[in-house]
């Protein structure tokens, strides 16, 4: 009896042994081509001459050019964190309170819930083409600040005091409600009479965001926010189809994409992204323990 | 979970939590300036947009006529002239088309299919890889490697799928949040369907194919379109893997950047306008569908 039981499962085993393998393969040997070996590829560039000898010619160039007056590695440092700062962090807020709003039915909520995911599905060669022509000489807002200044304003993304400034108000513009979508989705699991209870006891609006809401919705924010941070060296804007990297406008992913797509350059670019990947594993793996250090996972 | 995520948003009553009192009357007043202003900055943005489309170049070009006035004549041939003005290299407008609807649907079907099949072979068998890929998932999400590109770029070109459309075999990428969401939603289907097939004698294959993924075309569907709208609107990865295959988002890039002096922005506005229909289209369409996926990918696990 157990004998034939066994020869059954061995049988079973072998089909699903099959189903496993035609389901799997491909993702896996996927995975080690254009994961594993195009990363182990990416350090071994980073290590390499042009010519394929090893050297670690590549680090000194970044490095000096780091101490360099005019540096571009700093100004990709600074551009970058910046755009990070603002887009992970104030606009995080933003959307933490546009949620709240949206969450308590705010007149004409259904209408806004559209509008804030509008920009983030029209592609950023569409609003880039609409700002950049907006703000351009034949814009409406150019028109008005002239208007009203009485002279003529600069260009704004062909002047370095403003361009790299105008691609972070692009960045806001096109991602202001753009995080609400998830939060206020979160929020609406909420079951309504934890909430009422707290009205019923008299709390203010900014109690009941800070003390019953967003630790309640605690998963989702603090999910958000591990994977935000792990954009951390990568944050930029669409620096291509804007400025083209001109005008102090340089990040460190376009500065890397440049490499690639202008001068076929590998080694320098791979040495950079190695720099910054050492430095971003810490400070991701310790956002992950903080944001798991805040609050325990709430259940309701 | 999408149940009752419908019914809290068609719930029409308005319970104590939306009722106000005079201070809080006057911030919601606030709120809702702001919000409606910025609202209001993304529709005069696209009315103009549209607007100029219609313009004649050299009315539209010339700075001392007013960003606010209507066409003098409205150029509805504009609109006409996309097909045989935008063209890039040797590829026309229609030519972008084509590209970009392969690129879409090919790239993510790929992505989200195979997803698809790993989610479901981790949440309902067990296997030694097991433990091993749903590590693997978890630390790539994680881990923010930077500056992959130039491997990934010599990889494409040395394996000779940049540039044709064999760069679709690299898009089976089954790593990340897609993956995580499709493995709770398989976590949440019955087994009593799958087993009454076996029993009957069904196969694997049978199985997965007949029984299962027809349960998941929901959530398959809904990340299909969220997939392929990133994927229609992706500008960078055609422009490096694909120079000779421009897509609307890339070749639009290219013209625009290449014809700087002689470009007639209004045909330009047009060919742009036009390139966002499909994707307002499938927003328009399975516009719950989308919202209730991306809340449901804020749920934890």
């Amino acid at each position: 009896m157990s004998q034939s039981k066994q020869t059954v499962k061995k049988k079973k085993d072998w089909a699903a042994t099959g189903f496993l393998f035609s389901m799997l393969t491909v993702q896996v040997v996927n995975f080690f081509v254009f994961y594993v070996c195009v990363n182990f590829e990416s350090i071994m560039l980073a290590f390499k001459l042009p010519n394929g000898t090893f050297s670690l010619r590549n680090f000194e160039w970044v490095f000096q050019d780091f101490v360099k007056e005019d540096s571009v590695m700093v100004e990709a440092l600074i551009n970058t964190l910046t755009c990070f700062f603002v887009d992970y962090v104030i606009m995080y807020m933003v959307a933490l309170f546009l949620s709240y709003f949206l969450y308590k039915k705010i007149a004409g909520y259904k209408f806004f819930r559209v509008m804030f995911y509008i920009p983030s599905i029209l592609s950023a060669v569409i609003m880039t083409t609409i700002f950049k022509t907006i703000i351009g000489p034949s814009g409406p807002v150019y028109q008005m600040l002239e208007t009203i200044s009485g002279t003529e304003p600069p260009e704004f993304f062909a002047d370095s005091r403003y361009a790299m400034n105008a691609i972070i108000i692009y960045n806001c513009w096109v991602g202001f409600g753009g995080g609400t979508i998830i939060l206020t989705g979160a929020m609406s699991r909420i079951p309504r009479d934890v909430l009422e209870a707290g009205l019923v006891d008299g709390i203010s609006p900014v109690r009941e965001l800070f003390s019953m809401i967003i630790p309640m919705v605690w998963p989702t924010i603090s999910t958000q926010l591990i994977t935000g941070l792990a954009g951390i060296f990568s944050a930029s804007g669409p620096i291509l189809l804007l400025t083209n990297g001109e005008y102090k406008t340089m990040t460190i992913s376009f500065y890397i994409f440049d490499q690639v797509n202008r001068y076929n350059a590998y080694n320098e670019a791979s040495a950079i992204g190695f720099i910054y990947t050492l430095i971003g594993i810490p400070i991701v793996l310790g956002g992950r323990w903080l944001c798991g250090r805040i609050q325990e996972d709430v259940e309701y | 979970m999408w149940n009752i995520k419908k019914r809290i948003d068609k719930d029409p009553e308005r319970g104590i939590l939306e009722k106000r009192a005079g201070g809080q009357k006057i911030l919601f007043g606030v709120a809702f300036a702001i919000i409606f202003t910025y609202c209001l900055t993304l529709l005069i943005s696209f009315a103009w947009l549209i607007m100029s489309s219609f313009k004649d170049a050299m009315e539209y070009a010339d700075i001392n006529n007013s960003a606010f006035a209507f066409p003098k004549v409205w150029m509805f041939e504009n609109w006409l002239l996309v097909p045989q003005y935008l063209v890039v290299e040797s590829t026309n407008y229609l030519g972008m088309l084509i590209n970009s609807l392969w690129y879409t649907v090919g790239s993510t079907t790929i992505s989200i299919l195979c997803i698809t099949m790993m989610s479901y072979c981790l949440v309902k068998y067990d296997f030694k890889l097991k433990g091993v890929i749903s590590m693997t998932i978890i630390v790539t999400m994680i881990i923010p490697i930077i500056g992959a590109l130039p491997a990934t770029y010599k990889m494409y070109y040395s394996l000779h799928i940049a540039d044709s459309p064999l760069i679709l075999i690299a898009s089976t990428g089954g790593l990340g949040f897609n993956s995580i969401i499709m493995q709770g939603f398989f976590r949440g289907i019955s087994n009593s369907y799958a087993e009454a097939a076996r029993i009957d004698g069904a196969g694997h294959h049978v199985i997965f194919w007949k029984i299962i993924l027809p349960q998941a075309l929901g959530p398959v569907l809904s990340l299909w379109i969220l997939a392929a709208i990133a994927k229609w609107n992706d500008y960078s990865s055609p422009i490096l893997f694909l120079p000779h295959y421009p897509t609307l988002s890339s070749g639009l890039y290219q013209y625009e950047s290449s014809m700087t002096r002689l470009l007639n922005m209004p045909v330009y506005f047009a060919g742009v306008i036009l390139s966002a229909l499909p994707v307002l289209v499938l927003f328009i369409l399975f516009q719950d569908t989308i919202m209730n996926n991306v809340t449901a990918g804020g749920l934890k696990g």
